[in-house]
């Protein structure tokens, strides 16, 4: 470790939370920090932010370190600030349905904590027993029960942060109602820790539904499913996601296309038993009205193992070092196209594209796996395909961020794509919060 | 530029006809539902978010400042110009449903259209727009992002913030941006998030995407009453407890039962404590069941009536006494000043006793009309103006604010800061905490050219609270 840095940070931080090792097991996108820091509280990560931005340092705030493969590689990178050890969960209210916890918690533990009083934290996040409350709502990524319940910036209430000078703030509340001045949560939930590092947040919860219920339609065609989606949304189904054959091949068994068929669409229906019963044989008859070959329901413990499957989809740790994952959004009434089109886009022989789709928000992923013993695509075609994905998804309304490629294949590409609306004002947002561009630099849209 | 030559320049935007500069004319824009008063410059209605950025645009390169305006029905002051010669922009002409795509449950619509015109716009595609502030009738989508407004069913379908997908801004100097749109997660920060709830001060909306909901297909209404305070708000935490998020849960305390029995009786048994509205919707059989339970709640802690219906025409009965309480309360005191606290709801019954000693300690009664689900308080202390006392009654309304957040709530739940308000942002936030929100407000409006005067405490002198009180010079039918 530089000596330089190690005094830079004695007497700020508690020395013992200087992390020793290999520093490359901190790399983000193959880039390796000079030190990596975990402090143990809020006036740690005060110092610590404090004296890299006194001396002009770059830091990656770092959660369960999941998802730290997306935006763009780091521009600079010095410190990584580890947050795991901010890990109180401070209160949960059953009766105000609201939890509070430190950044460094994770969503599984929140999970199970407020699940001993029925309740659930209404957010699906891939990864849940690595990922930290603050690494979720810093990504701010979207799980099929969106549906029924909001992303993160819907569940957030309050959020307490260190900005890029290590100044803590808050916003928001404990409350599930409140205007006292702006909603800042909404500011840094999805600001992919560019604009300061949470370190607290307020969430609102939901209670448990008394039954949990799964219809799974196999069809010939993702026409035919995607629009057997838009038949039954109205039904209020918590999650509704389709996925195709290659994607479904990766569910366990529980909803995988056979040969000949081209997509399986899951919708899971929640609430008092007699409710879901009644929707389960309207969604049947849709379904075979849309000309499903079959349909099947799962019951509440099949379903239950079906749902983190399907979030978890093209997330999992052990990951192929080639895969791509694309993000699409489109109004749910063009998924079908959308999928069509990257389908098209898509090259053919040795490299195996699966699709899953949130038809009921629009939200649809592709990823690119190297088939079993093929040849992988290499970065240039990486780039090429990206390019060809944006040209076909402009005129459907749709952005293509590139959420998951190998570090190398970044150079020849903006993760995030060009012409992003109200860029401008986001810039000017980052000028205000981290004028010195301390916080992640280079990793979010625009170079933000 | 002149007065004269400004005014000109306006009329060549929007049209002589739309241009306000005598002082008659800009008497009905002096004010909003608050009684802040102050009288704008001058009040342009324009035609289109082209007019309003050729408007906005004109005040940039004159140095001038700009006040939006929706129905002006705002409750903490925020329509209302301060400033010298500040331009009132009302966007009351802008008023169109501009799309309804009922395949994907959305809308865009200007910034003018009246909350409830929607609804009703919608209502025949069996759809509608959650968000519903009493106000509905009068206020506008504009106004209703600006404030992040709430409304009685909000409980369980959340406020304006989560039904706007996307929003055109007129910026500063005259430039159009869309924040957010029709598809989910576009790529960059939140911006719609951070500016619903900006309360004027960071852009003027000219156009907003909202989502919409398929109409419930059935809604069953329950009317309890309790002796006591305490069993009523256990039933509002054992009905939370049962796993249930009603559409709405409301109360009413002694004084607001009292008061509409004086005025426009329903039939409420005077000596009864509170009164507890709750209504849940969704699928038949869900319904069902959440009904039984609530019933169930309601009995086991001693409801003295339990009433129900499901007919639309029979459940607004039942709400009859719960939106004609605010009415009401102008018949039985000159004035009155209305709150907007929120507290978490397990400790509703807490400040509800301490509101009761801040009635003792300042000799105001206060009644309680309110948001019980979601722990909203809207204590109304009663005064008469014309006794003086409307700088006490400030003062008690201070100490409840206080409460409210000793007691881990917050200032307002949905009515915004404002001018109302602005003096006891200390009261929850430290100047690092505002300084962080200032920083948006230098992103979006740099010049701060939008709305001066709201939402943050002004200059250093910033110790002593100084609300103004809301009071009865709303119409005799308005709730909240
Ligand atoms: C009887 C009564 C009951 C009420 N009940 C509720 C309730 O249940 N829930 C609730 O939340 N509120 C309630 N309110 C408060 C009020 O109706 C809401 O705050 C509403 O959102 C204001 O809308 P408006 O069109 O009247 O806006 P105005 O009062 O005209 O303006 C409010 C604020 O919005 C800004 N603004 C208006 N249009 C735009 C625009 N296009 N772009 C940017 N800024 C803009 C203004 O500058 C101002 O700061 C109630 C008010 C009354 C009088």
């Amino acid at each position: 470790m530089p000596t330089d840095l190690l005094d830079i940070f004695t007497g700020l931080a508690d020395t013992s939370d200087i992390l020793t090792g290999d520093l490359s097991q901190y790399s983000v996108d193959g880039v390796a920090p000079r030190i990596a820091i975990a402090p143990r509280d809020v006036v740690g990560v005060s110092g610590v932010l404090r004296a890299a931005s006194a001396s002009g340092l770059a830091v990656a705030p770092v959660g369960g370190g999941t998802k730290l493969f997306l935006g763009n590689r780091p521009k600079r990178l010095d410190v990584v600030l580890g947050l795991r050890r901010l890990d109180c969960l401070l209160e949960h209210a059953p009766g105000d349905l609201t939890v509070t916890a430190q950044a460094g918690v994770t969503i599984e533990k929140l999970q199970s904590e407020v699940a001993r009083h029925g309740q659930l934290l209404p957010l699906d996040v891939p990864l849940p027993s690595h990922t930290t409350l603050g690494g979720a709502l810093a990504v701010n990524l979207t799980g099929p029960r969106r549906l029924a319940y909001g992303t993160a910036r819907d569940v957030v209430i309050g959020i307490r942060v260190v900005d890029a000078k290590g100044e803590a703030t808050k916003a928001g509340g404990r409350v599930v109602k409140n205007v006292t001045g702006y909603d800042l949560c909404k500011l840094y939930v999805g600001s992919l820790g560019t604009l300061a590092v949470i370190v607290e947040a307020s969430l609102r919860l939901a209670p448990m539904p008394l039954e949990e219920r799964t219809a799974v339609g196999i069809f010939p065609s993702i026409q035919d499913a995607c629009d057997a989606a838009l038949d039954v949304m109205r039904l209020g189904p918590r999650a509704m996601t389709m996925v195709d054959a290659r994607a479904g091949s990766k569910l366990a068994g529980l909803a995988s296309p056979p040969v000949g068929q081209q997509a399986a669409l899951m919708v899971e229906l929640t609430g008092r038993p007699a409710a879901v019963t009644r929707r389960q044989s309207d969604i049947q008859a849709t379904f075979l009205g849309r000309n499903a070959v079959s349909v099947q329901v799962l019951e509440k413990q099949e379903s239950r193992r079906l749902w983190p499957a399907v979030t978890d989809l093209g997330w999992d740790s052990q990951r192929s070092p080639q895969q791509l994952t694309v993000r699409f959004g489109v109004l749910p009434s063009r998924v079908a196209e959308l999928c069509r089109a990257v389908q098209e886009a898509s090259p053919q022989p040795g490299v195996s594209l699966g699709l899953v789709a949130h038809v009921g928000h629009g939200v649809v992923r592709a990823t690119w796996w190297p088939a079993n013993g093929g040849p992988a695509l290499d970065t240039k075609a990486m780039a090429l395909l990206v390019a060809e994905l944006r040209r076909r998804a402009t005129p459907l309304g749709s952005y293509a961020i590139v959420e998951r490629c190998p570090a190398a294949a970044k150079e020849g590409l903006d993760v995030w794509g060009e012409g992003v609306e109200g860029l401008d004002l986001m810039r000017r947002i980052k000028e205000q919060y981290d004028p010195q561009g301390t916080l992640n630099p280079g990793r979010f849209v625009g170079g933000i | 530029m002149n007065r004269a030559s400004l005014v000109s320049a306006l009329e060549a935007v929007v049209g002589k006809e739309y241009v306000f500069h005598h002082p008659d004319d800009l008497l009905v824009y002096e004010s909003d539902a608050s009684v802040d008063r102050h009288t704008p410059g001058i009040v342009v209605v324009p035609a289109s978010s082209e007019e309003v950025a050729r408007v906005v645009h004109l005040a940039f390169e004159l140095g001038l400042l700009l006040v939006p305006r929706g129905a002006g029905t705002g409750l903490s002051g925020g329509a209302v110009a301060l400033g010298e010669n500040t331009i009132q922009v009302a966007l009351t002409r802008m008023h169109r449903v501009l799309e309804v795509d009922t395949v994907n449950q959305m809308a865009v619509v200007e910034p003018g259209l009246v909350n409830l015109d929607l609804t009703t716009a919608v209502s025949r595609y069996g759809l509608y727009y959650a968000p519903d502030p009493s106000s509905q009738r009068a206020c506008t989508i504009g106004g209703n992002v600006a404030e992040n407004a709430g409304g009685p069913h909000c409980l369980r379908y959340g406020t304006t913030t989560n039904h706007v997908l996307g929003v055109e801004v007129v910026l500063e100097d005259g430039s159009v941006v869309w924040l957010g749109g029709h598809s989910r997660d576009l790529p960059g920060y939140d911006l719609t998030g951070a500016f619903v709830g900006g309360e004027g001060t960071l852009g003027i909306a000219t156009r907003v995407v909202v989502r919409l909901l398929p109409a419930p297909e059935a809604i069953r209404t329950f009317l309890a009453i309790f002796d006591r305070m305490e069993d009523a708000s256990a039933a509002v935490s054992g009905i939370i407890a049962a796993g249930i998020v009603p559409a709405a849960l409301e109360m009413m305390d002694n004084l607001a039962i009292r008061a509409v029995e004086n005025a426009r009786p329903v039939g409420y048994p005077t000596d009864a404590e509170a009164v507890l509205l709750v209504e849940v919707d969704g699928l038949r059989e869900e319904v069902e069941g959440e009904g039984e339970e609530v019933g169930r709640v309601c009995q086991s802690l001693g409801a003295r009536q339990l009433r129900f219906a499901d007919d639309p025409k029979e459940r607004e009965l039942l709400w009859a006494g719960r939106k004609g309480a605010l009415g009401a309360l102008g018949t039985i005191a000159p004035n009155y000043y209305l709150l907007d606290g929120v507290v978490p709801r397990t400790r509703l019954l807490e400040v509800l006793q301490r509101v009761k000693e801040v009635e003792r300690q300042h000799g105001f009664p206060i009644a309680n009309v309110f948001h019980a689900g979601d722990g909203n308080l809207h204590p109304c202390v009663l005064f008469d103006e014309r006794k003086g006392e409307a700088h006490r009654a400030i003062e008690a309304a201070g100490a409840i604010l206080k409460a409210c957040v000793e007691a881990g709530g917050v200032l307002t739940g949905e009515h915004g800061v404002g001018i109302e308000k602005r003096a006891f942002m200390p009261l929850m936030f430290t100047p690092q905490d505002l300084a962080a929100m200032e920083r948006l407000r230098d992103a979006f409006a740099p010049g701060h050219r939008f709305n001066p005067g709201k939402v943050f405490p002004e200059g250093a002198t910033c110790g002593e609270p100084q609300p103004t009180p809301t009071s009865s010079g709303l119409p005799a039918d308005a709730w909240v």
